[in-house]
């Protein structure tokens, strides 16, 4: 493959190379006929970044695969770099317009080499080496098309609004979706509420461009990844779009400058809390789910199988529970391989990432939310964890504390009415 | 490296005493040196030379000539001795770096001789700081011997042009070679990291080359921790020169502007690598 890439263009990808880099660690490049595909995948496989650039992106492009169909497997050559590499290549976003006079990106299979060759003023020529590995598609299992709900913001919006948050400590975010408004809530699983700064942030659907949501939703996703993907498209001024159905299931980002590239971000949400509409026959869908999710846990030996169990014992997930688990599992899965689809539950891993003792606190929390009864009923189920139960407990009491104002749980106007009695 | 006798040094208040009005000027010079604390330091009627050296490959020069200052005396031919350049800069620095338009810290120096410390006056609109630095015996310091009748190829350049591909060297490797020739591709900068190798090449056309004069094809490996240094003065620098002598030796000589406008010159060695020679 041979392509170049004028003046014009190179920052766009440098922008790109940067926005990739904050997810992933290798950078999968496969050209077609079409276009050259940049993707990366993130360490904890919970986030998957795709960019694919026309060829009209680029002043000179060869794909370097003839006349072959891209489809025909064995003839498509797809490889990885080291994306530190290539980072360091792009680096000064802000000089690579001023200095790069053209990029040539030549991939040359003979040898497993990367050649990027930075044509700048002064007549400088900076040509770099970089060895490759060859390796099996990246590709995530997702369909966009099958989500009920979508928005389509201004990117500025967004940035705006995530610029209220900690910029340093805050790891992952909560997007509550009602049809109305979305409200963004820093999402910290610390086990003392007093200890965190809590940000809460209020979008009118009238800041957004496109704003269709069937039902409410909560998704909690990773904030890092966002972040990556907002600090292009806010440089850009594209839109963002986002595609999603309910906790649990992947949330899909995606922008394009059609003709000349288009981007993806995948992102894992967490399995979490009941979703606000929740009706009170989910303890009926508790059951299946917990044991699906035991079987999935056992299928990744790197994940703690108990934390999982528990964690899907204790959250009753409606949404995506009424489907079989198994589907989910297909859906969001996101796969080196399509033989390994199986392999890397990543959403699952997501929820893993954070501590059991971490996680469990969150689970009183609704509980109380629910009836009593079931709470002293999943109270046994975590008996294995009980030191994080102290915590909860613990968590649970402040929660009852004059402070606490219920107001700031989302949805709290629409859910349970049990509970409206005492809280409002 | 001349030791006077006690009464020559009792008799003259200041063996050696000089002034500015603008402390920047030296501070700016100084500040690109200071990879290691110590440096050598040759008094002599001409001006001042700070030299100091690493790991006994490396060498930097500072000539801060004596028209920079206001006020310049010195009765000896030679005056050496070493001090801590890090306090050194200190001291000079202790009025801050001060915004542009701030008054400026004007300074006094004197040096009584051997045995004394460096005395510094600094002075800020009637704020005065007195700061002593002691001084210590002279270490020896390299010749690297590099005679212009021996330098096979001299490229001068503004400096932007070196300070971005120094500035973009992969600090994964561990050598950095510089290939310098009559013929394409003239100046060749490489490097050889863990991600893969990296070339940088400087055409002779380039509009920031401004005197290109190539006898022979040379190419020689540095350390990179060697040359790193360097960045420094390139930064501050207005033009560099660079120089190869015959056995492989790099002579990088920066031009730098002070704020006065003074012209001052930073002179950088640095031994190649030795290796099986592969031309």
């Amino acid at each position: 493959m041979k392509c170049t890439i004028g003046t014009t263009n190179v920052k766009d990808f440098g922008r790109a190379i940067h926005a990739l880099a904050k997810v992933g660690e290798e950078l999968y490049i496969e050209p077609s006929q079409s276009g050259v595909s940049f993707r990366t995948i993130s360490s904890s496989r919970s986030a998957y970044f795709s960019y694919n650039f026309g060829n009209s992106f680029f002043t000179f492009y060869d794909s370097g695969l003839g006349g072959q169909t891209p489809a025909s497997g064995e003839d498509t050559f797809r490889c990885k770099v080291a994306m530190k590499a290539v980072l360091n290549i792009f680096k000064g976003i802000h000089n690579l317009e001023r200095t790069v006079q053209r990029c040539k990106l030549t991939l040359k299979w003979e040898e497993a080499k990367l050649i990027i060759q930075l044509t700048c003023h002064y007549g400088i020529v900076k040509t770099h080496n970089l060895s490759f590995i060859e390796c099996d598609a990246l590709q995530a299992v997702y369909d966009k098309e099958s989500c009920p709900n979508h928005m389509v913001s201004d990117s500025r919006v967004l940035l705006g609004a995530l610029s209220s948050f900690h910029q340093q400590t805050l790891e992952e975010i909560s997007f509550c979706f009602t049809p109305r408004n979305l409200i963004l809530k820093s999402h910290v699983e610390e086990p003392d509420p007093s200890k965190v700064v809590h940000t809460v942030v209020t979008l009118t659907r009238g800041e957004f461009e496109d704003y269709n949501i069937m039902s409410n939703c909560e998704l909690t996703v990773c904030l890092k990844e966002i972040r990556a993907l907002l600090a292009f498209t806010g440089s850009t001024g594209i839109s963002t779009k986002a595609y999603f159905s309910g906790p649990g299931s992947p949330i899909i980002f995606t922008y394009d400058s059609k003709p000349l590239y288009e981007g993806t971000l995948v992102l894992a949400t967490l399995v979490q809390k009941p979703e606000v509409g929740t009706h009170p026959a989910s303890k009926s869908c508790h059951e299946p789910r917990a044991s699906t999710s035991i079987r999935k846990a056992s299928m990744n030996n790197t994940l703690r199988a108990s934390e999982i169990s528990m964690m899907q014992n204790n959250l009753p997930n409606t949404t995506s529970g009424d489907k079989a688990a198994d589907v989910t599992v297909q859906n969001i899965t996101v796969a080196l391989d399509n033989s390994r689809v199986e392999d890397i539950p990543h959403q699952q891993k997501d929820v893993v990432r954070g501590d059991t003792s971490h996680s469990e606190p969150i689970v009183p929390l609704l509980r109380n939310n629910n009836k009593a009864a079931q709470e002293e009923e999943e109270d046994s189920d975590t008996v294995p964890s009980s030191p994080p139960a102290k915590k909860s407990r613990f968590f649970f009491r402040r929660c009852f504390e004059a402070t606490f104002n219920p107001d700031t749980l989302p949805g709290h106007n629409v859910i349970l009415a049990e509970d409206s009695d005492e809280g409002d | 490296m001349s030791i006077h006798p006690e009464e020559e040094r009792e008799i003259n208040d200041g063996h050696f005493r000089a002034k500015t009005d603008n402390v920047k000027n030296i501070l700016q010079i100084l500040k690109t040196m200071n990879f290691r604390d110590q440096a050598n330091v040759v008094l002599s009627p001409s001006g001042i030379k700070v030299t100091v050296e690493n790991a006994k490959c490396a060498q930097a020069n500072a000539f801060i000539e004596s028209d920079l200052f206001q006020e310049y005396e010195i009765e000896e031919e030679m005056v050496i001795f070493k001090l801590n350049l890090t306090s050194w800069i200190e001291c000079l620095n202790i009025f801050g770096g001060g915004t542009a338009g701030a008054a400026t810290p004007s300074l006094k120096m004197v040096y009584r001789g051997h045995g004394y410390p460096l005395v510094l006056e600094l002075e800020e609109d009637g704020v005065v700081t007195d700061c002593e630095i002691k001084t210590e015996e002279p270490e020896d310091t390299l010749d690297f011997d590099f005679f212009s009748t021996e330098v096979m190829n001299k490229i001068i350049m503004r400096s932007e042009c070196l300070k971005e591909v120094f500035t973009d060297l992969d600090v994964t490797s561990e050598m950095v070679e510089i290939l310098m020739s009559p013929d394409a591709p003239y100046f060749r900068v490489s490097t050889f990291g863990n991600y893969g190798t990296s070339q940088t090449e400087i055409s002779m056309e380039s509009e920031m080359v401004e005197h290109f004069e190539c006898k022979q094809t040379l190419k020689q490996r540095y350390r990179l921790s060697l040359l790193k240094p360097s960045i420094k003065p390139l930064t501050a620098a207005l033009k560099v020169s660079v120089r190869m002598d015959a056995r492989g030796f790099l002579c990088l000589q920066f031009m730098i502007r002070t704020e006065s406008h003074h012209i001052c010159f930073i002179e950088y060695f640095c031994c190649p690598e030795e290796e099986d020679s592969d031309d």
